[in-house]
């Protein structure tokens, strides 16, 4: 059985690697809590490549305007279609930034609009309990970005079930550290990212 | 008294002549059907022939068989052939398959064209090898019919089944769910067991396992040992069990398999996407089928998947390894095809409860072998039209031998 790598999405445009430390934390995590057979490192796949579709967990994250190539499209289009799970965080955590905006139009284009999840959803309990919902940031908290605390996060749904999951919480900042320092956390801020990739292997 | 004698003479051959007129009046010989029931018809009303031979063509049915059958109730001795007609048989059972399809098997003699029908129309049609053909329609027709040569065979399909659920036992991981997602896909309720952490496993629907809701467990690797002895008993009871190699490492699921598995085959890297045979890319541990074992199916040489029975149930054991991958990234229709090779493999295991349906049209699974059951064995006709009753020249005679003492008696009147 090949073990779950956690992949990050290379897109054409923008900064796809803005967020390097986040992999190894959430891999960090995922050892810890869980028993799932993992690869050690995570793998970086260029959206328009045939090695998308050996992940079927994908993270993209940014600061800059997205503006995906026809491959691309073409290539996401066909990955959620067959039951690819695609994770998408705004590193911003800006709803008027260039990232997002540009990010949900092309959301949007492939998949039709966002919806919000609720905060009951199977998502906020698949492994840690989050009885209110996507756990706040540090950066939400301190009233960078956009100055909002999210209450919600969005998604492209099918029959109740999460295909591409949209944050505007900045957990690519939240969770850009070294594994250690979560050892002096009184909350693994990581939990959440548990959850997530719990609720893709799983549902 | 001499005249006595005559006048018993007279009455004696003018009865004879009469009965030779009369027996005269019936045909007698051979008849020649050929062109639907008017002779048939004619045969069973207006005069009832002693002896018939007849040909029967393609559109002779189970009415022809059974009027043909009736006749030689009825004295007439029939014989018949059919030119050109394969002993074709059909049956039609519906597939445990949420989708509805329907699985007939056809026997034919090898070569034959074997064109399947329903009452639509044309369904499907191939060249007969191995004694037969099979075919998978993917609709539920009420019956089904299968023509080789002259002869029609048609089954009607007399079951409907219900099926349960199906139980997936293995680590969380991308196997269990795109296997379950496949499934649901289908139309089947799954429910997971997935080990995930030491904490616990995660849960999806219902915990309890036996044939009044499940149809079939797929284990998927040996986090289900401690749960390996209530499967065990579910198979024995006649549920459905798909395992992996990996799930074999736990004893009792060894005892239940088709066979071990060898040593396992790499994946095709980078994974062909345009591979003209989607599974022939996925790693693969060979089968090595048992004595009561058979292969389902196999890459080259090697067997892929495996089957028998244990108990009451059925097992088969998947030889592949992470088979989503091949939904992921296969060419085409990858994800449909996925879908539907897993229902395949658990219909062919599955355990479901069956209950008869009217037959609402006349079925002849064989009608050849009904045709031989009914009439006896095919004939060709005897040369000649007519072959003489056994007692005309009885008749004859008589008749002769009284006309012949008659007149002797009236020549030798006065005489003595």
């Amino acid at each position: 059985m090949k073990p779950f790598a956690f992949c990050t999405g290379m897109y054409a445009s923008g900064d796809w690697e803005s967020a390097p430390q986040v992999p190894a934390n959430i891999i960090d995590s995922l050892a810890r809590y869980t028993t799932l057979p993992l690869a050690p490192a995570g793998v970086n796949v260029p959206l328009d490549s045939d090695a998308l579709f050996e992940h079927p967990f994908v993270f993209l994250t940014g600061h800059l305007p997205v503006f995906f190539t026809a491959n691309e499209r073409r290539n996401l289009a066909r990955f959620v279609e067959r039951g690819g799970f695609l994770f998408v965080d705004d590193h911003n955590h800006d709803i008027d930034g260039v990232f997002h905006r540009t990010m949900t139009d092309e959301l949007a284009r492939l998949f039709g609009p966002l919806r919000l999840v609720p905060n009951d959803h199977a998502l906020y309990r698949a492994f840690f309990q989050f009885r209110d919902g996507p756990p706040a940031t540090s950066h939400e908290m301190n009233g960078w970005g956009d100055n909002l605390v999210h209450q919600h996060l969005t998604a492209v749904m099918r029959d109740g079930r999460i295909d591409v999951l949209y944050s505007n919480k900045d957990y690519s900042s939240e969770w850009s550290m070294h594994p250690d320092t979560k050892r002096m956390m009184q909350v693994d801020p990581t939990r959440f990212g548990v959850n997530v990739v719990v609720y893709a292997l799983t549902r | 008294m001499r005249s006595r004698v005559e006048g018993l003479l007279r009455v004696v051959a003018f009865g004879a002549l009469g009965a030779l007129l009369i027996a005269g009046e019936r045909p007698s010989g051979s008849g020649q059907q050929a062109s639907g029931s008017g002779q048939l018809r004619e045969w069973s009303t207006a005069s009832a022939p002693e002896r018939v031979h007849v040909t029967l063509d393609s559109g002779s049915n189970a009415v022809t068989t059974a009027w043909l059958g009736a006749l030689t109730d009825a004295g007439t001795e029939v014989g018949w052939r059919a030119p050109g007609a394969a002993p074709v048989a059909v049956v039609a059972d519906p597939v445990a398959d949420p989708a509805g399809a329907t699985r007939v098997l056809v026997a034919s003699p090898d070569g034959a064209w074997i064109h399947l029908g329903d009452a639509w129309g044309a369904l499907d049609s191939l060249r007969a090898s191995g004694g037969g053909g099979r075919f998978i329609i993917a609709s539920a027709p009420r019956f089904v019919v299968a023509r080789s040569g002259a002869l029609t065979a048609a089954s009607a399909v007399r079951d409907s089944l219900s099926l349960g659920r199906i139980m997936i036992v293995g680590h969380a991981g991308w196997e269990s769910k795109f296997v379950a997602a496949a499934l649901e896909e289908r139309g089947w309720r799954a429910d997971l067991r997935m080990a995930l952490s030491p904490r616990g496993d995660v849960l999806q629907g219902s915990s309890a396992l036996d044939t009044a809701t499940h149809a079939a467990v797929i284990v998927l690797d040996s986090s289900a040992a401690p749960r390996a002895p209530s499967i065990a008993r579910f198979v024995a009871q006649g549920g459905g069990l798909i395992m992996t190699p990996a799930a074999m490492a736990v004893p009792a699921f060894a005892a239940l398999s088709p066979g071990p598995a060898a040593a396992l085959l790499p994946a095709v890297e980078p994974f062909d996407t345009a591979f003209a045979g989607p599974r022939q890319s996925l790693a693969l541990s060979p089968l090595r089928p048992r004595a009561d074992a058979v292969a389902l199916e196999g890459r080259g040489a090697r067997v892929a998947v495996a089957a028998r029975r244990a108990g009451q149930g059925r097992v088969a054991v998947v030889g592949y390894e992470d088979t989503w991958r091949w939904r992921l990234a296969g060419a085409g229709d990858a994800p449909e095809a996925h879908r539907a090779w897993w229902s395949g493999i658990v219909a062919s295991v599955a355990h479901a409860a069956a209950s008869a349906v009217p037959v609402l049209a006349p079925a002849n699974e064989a009608p050849m072998a009904t045709l031989v059951g009914r009439l006896g064995r095919a004939s060709d006709p005897e040369p000649g039209a007519a072959r003489p009753r056994s007692w005309e020249p009885v008749l004859c005679a008589l008749l002769l031998v009284a006309l012949l003492a008659e007149w002797t008696s009236r020549r030798l009147r006065g005489r003595a």
